[in-house]
């Protein structure tokens, strides 16, 4: 797969770089040789072991799911995205995303980031324990 | 996929990586990919679920916690399914599955299996504790003596409090004592000059004259 460069992440994310940042994501993830990395392994695996996720196949099958379901308007944070602080992607835009999910049956919580050289980080993948804070503001 | 750090290409290797499990932090050797420039590692997604596997595995060596073979091995010793060895261990079902499954029991879980498939356990487990109690016994008895010797710095400590009080209490008087005992020895002591410098002078001597001047003016 050709490796695309990610967008550069605006404070507020543009419309375009949100899109196209989900595009690369789900491009990522359809594609069975390419590789996702976690930000942090353990907090993740916990996270996975809590919705069932044994296999990386089934882990992959979730994320892949949760890339296609959230939209623009699912985007939680107005503010200036928060830079990833973990030494695997230190510095990396991380977009969350809030959506009420037909395929989990709950509504979910979905935060990635594309590292400078296209590589997809997953922070989060969970049920939230709150009601979602913020809408985005269109 | 390139180093984050250092832009080099990465290659798939077997890495040393710190996992945490429990509150516990162990090292293990898994799948990962490596910078060869930096030395830089990482797990990919792939490699998630054995790094996972093999911190658990490490932290259930570490803990002396029950093995999964050791569970499926006494269950098939019994020629039991699962339901039938979780009513014998008192368990739930679900529970059997879940460490089947590689799941870390609890000590209190691994204790009460290990109780029920081996029976010696429980005279281990009271030996232990037995000898805990033991320890707290000799730390116990050991009391008396630290107590002695914490009296023993006390009554230093209140010794040298009541000679401190003795003193600022009653400053006046130990000042005006010593000034006195100060003024007695100087008096003594210019008496004694005195009677030396002029036993020197009455017998003539030339080079005391020059010293008896002067402690003439140190008595004065």
């Amino acid at each position: 797969m050709q490796r695309r460069t990610p967008p550069r992440i605006s404070a507020p994310p543009t419309d375009e770089e949100l899109q196209l940042s989900l595009e690369m994501a789900r491009e990522i993830l359809a594609d069975p040789d390419e590789d996702w990395f976690p930000a942090n392994t353990f907090k993740l695996d916990e996270e996975f072991e809590r919705l069932g996720l044994d296999t990386h196949e089934a882990q992959t099958d979730a994320l892949r799911r949760a890339a296609a379901e959230v939209c623009l308007a699912d985007y939680e944070q107005p503010e200036p995205p928060g830079l990833s602080n973990e030494s695997a992607c230190r510095g990396t835009p991380m977009l969350p995303f809030y959506w009420q999910s037909e395929s989990f049956g709950s509504l979910m919580f979905f935060k990635f980031g594309l590292q400078r050289h296209g590589y997809l980080y997953v922070f989060s993948l969970h049920v939230p324990d709150f009601p979602r804070k913020r809408q985005r503001k269109r | 996929m390139n180093c984050l750090h250092c832009d080099s290409a990465m290659q798939t290797d077997v890495v040393e990586l710190t996992g945490q499990y429990r509150g516990r932090e162990v090292r293990v050797h898994t799948r990962g990919v490596r910078c060869p420039s930096c030395g830089f590692v990482t797990v990919r997604g792939r490699d998630m679920a054995e790094f996972r596997r093999l911190v658990k595995e490490a932290y259930r060596r570490d803990e002396q916690l029950l093995e999964v073979t050791e569970i499926q091995r006494a269950r098939k010793e019994m020629h039991a399914t699962q339901e039938s060895f979780a009513a014998y261990l008192a368990v739930g079902v679900a529970s059997v599955k879940r460490l089947e499954g590689g799941a870390v029991p609890e000590r209190l879980m691994d204790e009460h299996i290990r109780m029920r498939l081996y029976p010696e356990t429980l005279e281990v487990l009271l030996q232990e504790r037995l000898w805990d109690l033991n320890s707290l016994k000799g730390a116990l008895a050991e009391l008396p003596h630290i107590s002695a010797q914490c009296s023993l710095v006390w009554n230093g400590l209140s010794d040298c409090w009541n000679t401190y009080d003795l003193i600022t209490t009653n400053y006046d008087a130990v000042v005006q004592k010593a000034m006195t005992t100060c003024a007695e020895r100087h008096h003594s002591l210019t008496e004694i000059m005195i009677t030396a410098t002029s036993e020197d002078l009455g017998s003539g001597n030339e080079d005391s004259s020059c010293a008896a001047d002067t402690q003439l003016a140190l008595a004065a």
